[in-house]
């Protein structure tokens, strides 16, 4: 091989590689923009449900190191493990079994401020929904707002049926 | 791990304070002990819930299901814990590594926001009539209630682990031969960034009714058994509305962490979802699915999946077994 051929080798080989660069530049240039409502919709979700888990956590703790519970915790796992039914770990724990959002009036107490976290990781996709919607809405998307209003709507719905 | 530690500080600071948590509560419990279990008995218990749950979560996120479709029959099948209780928790367990892994996905541009809400409307009117019909049916059939959902689950759980066993038809990038009415007209074209070919990828749903309609059915099924309904929505997107895989894969988690949070609340406020049993699942499914959403890339996907066919078939016939045991009166030995 003589000198001419390597160097036509190399030309060939840089140019190829320009080409290359020039194509992966060409389509990071098409790299589409993520919508501004996922994006909202995501994050409201993501830092909802960590806020949720350290209520959880610190609920968890007043739950088992203090006496503040609505529910004696003893009565209410012995009672799961023993396979009772939903009444009966109610009634042995000593409380009767609610019909709403009861932890809200006991967010002092271990098991009401757990509720309470669980609650909050649960609802965080309503404010989620409703907040990208705003966003689809300001984009003249209206047909897929109106989705997600009604799936807000629905979830909110279901939260007080 | 370091590295993770580093990217998500959120993630150290919830394993630090649980990890906290978990201490104070060994060594302060202010728990006294029953005729059924001592304190260190439920202490116990509740670590090795959120163990399990985190280990359910990661192969929940590497095998591209919800959670609630190990947590549920597994809990259903060797233990004596409530029905209405497990199905209850299994929605927790379902939703919550859907809801943290929204904020990743929706920020890659991977699940696509028009298309979760149209899907999203039918997956919560199905769900919440399931959990409906859970609670109607747990308060009016007691053990016979319970024996029956433990049949049906056990059939459904075959169902779906041969669908995974047939279901390697699924296309990375389908491209529909043609567009029905209703799809065109509601325009839901799409563009996402594929890492792997460092291209845009552009697609179009179509088949939007029939998909709708399923979706309606998968929500019901997730909402009655707490199985949420990861099982399903992937095949739904990718199979019938010729939706990417990854796009389906991120959309699903999503969509169900939306249809399950709505199931979820006809539960919370009957009391059917006990917070001091449920709160290690739920926190273990956080921490699990941030994991399980990072190891992703670096594991065979594939070898996860199998050990997942084996878990769906042995609780199948456990469930089976145990349903029918109830209702015929029959004992089956060794099972």
């Amino acid at each position: 091989m003589t000198m001419r051929d390597v160097e036509r080798k190399l030309e060939e080989k840089i140019e190829h590689e320009i080409e290359h660069v020039e194509e992966v530049l060409e389509h990071e240039l098409e790299r589409p923009t993520v919508p501004k409502a996922a994006v909202l919709y995501g994050d409201i979700v993501y830092w909802g449900t960590i806020l949720g888990s350290f209520v959880t956590v610190l609920g968890s703790i007043l739950a088992f190191v203090t006496e503040l519970n609505y529910l004696e915790p003893e009565l209410v796992l012995s009672a799961i493990w023993e396979g009772r039914s939903v009444d009966e770990v109610w009634q042995q724990a000593g409380g009767e079994r609610p019909d709403g959002h009861w932890y809200i009036r006991h967010l002092t107490r271990g098991d009401g401020l757990t509720m309470a976290g669980i609650a909050l990781g649960v609802f965080v996709v309503v404010p989620g929904m409703l907040a990208s919607t705003w966003h689809l809405l300001r984009e003249r998307q209206r047909l897929f707002a109106g989705f997600g209003l009604t799936a807000a709507g629905i979830t909110i719905a279901a939260m007080f049926a | 791990m370091w590295e993770l530690a580093r990217r998500v500080p959120e993630l150290t600071f919830l394993v630090v304070a649980i990890a906290v948590a978990y201490a104070a509560m060994a060594m302060f419990s202010a728990v006294e002990h029953t005729e059924v279990l001592t304190a260190n008995e439920m202490w116990l218990i509740l670590a090795a819930s959120f163990l399990f749950s985190t280990l359910i979560a990661i192969v929940a996120v590497l095998g591209g299901v919800g959670g609630g479709v190990l947590f549920t029959p597994v809990m259903l099948g060797f233990t004596n814990v409530d029905t209405l209780l497990i199905r209850s928790t299994g929605l927790v367990v379902a939703m919550f590594s859907g809801l943290v892994s929204s904020g990743p996905f929706m920020r890659k541009g991977l699940a696509d926001v028009r298309l979760v809400f149209y899907c999203a409307v039918p997956i919560i009117v199905g769900a919440i009539l399931g959990a409906k019909a859970a609670i109607v049916l747990a308060d009016t059939m007691g053990a016979t209630g319970d024996a029956i959902v433990r049949l049906l689950l056990g059939g459904l759980l075959i169902f779906i682990a041969v669908m995974f066993v047939v279901g390697g038809s699924k296309t990375e990038y389908p491209v529909p031969r043609s567009l029905d009415g209703l799809s065109r007209r509601l325009a839901m074209r799409s563009t996402y960034w594929e890492e792997s070919l460092a291209k845009p990828v552009t697609y179009h749903a179509n088949r939007v009714l029939p998909g709708g309609l399923l979706f309606l059915a998968v929500g019901f099924v997730g909402g009655f058994f707490g199985l949420g309904g990861g099982w399903a929505v992937v095949p739904v997107l990718n199979l019938v509305m010729d939706v990417p895989l990854k796009v389906a894969a991120a959309s699903s988690g999503v969509l169900l962490a939306i249809g399950n949070a709505a199931a979820i609340w006809p539960y919370i406020t009957k009391g059917a979802l006990i917070a001091l049993f449920a709160a290690p699942w739920m926190l273990g499914q956080v921490v699990g699915g941030i994991l399980g959403a990072h190891i992703l890339a670096r594991i065979r996907a594939g070898f996860v999946r199998q050990i997942l066919i084996v878990l769906l078939f042995l609780t199948s016939i456990k469930l089976v077994v145990r349903g029918a045991e109830t209702l015929f009166g029959f004992d089956v030995p060794l099972v």
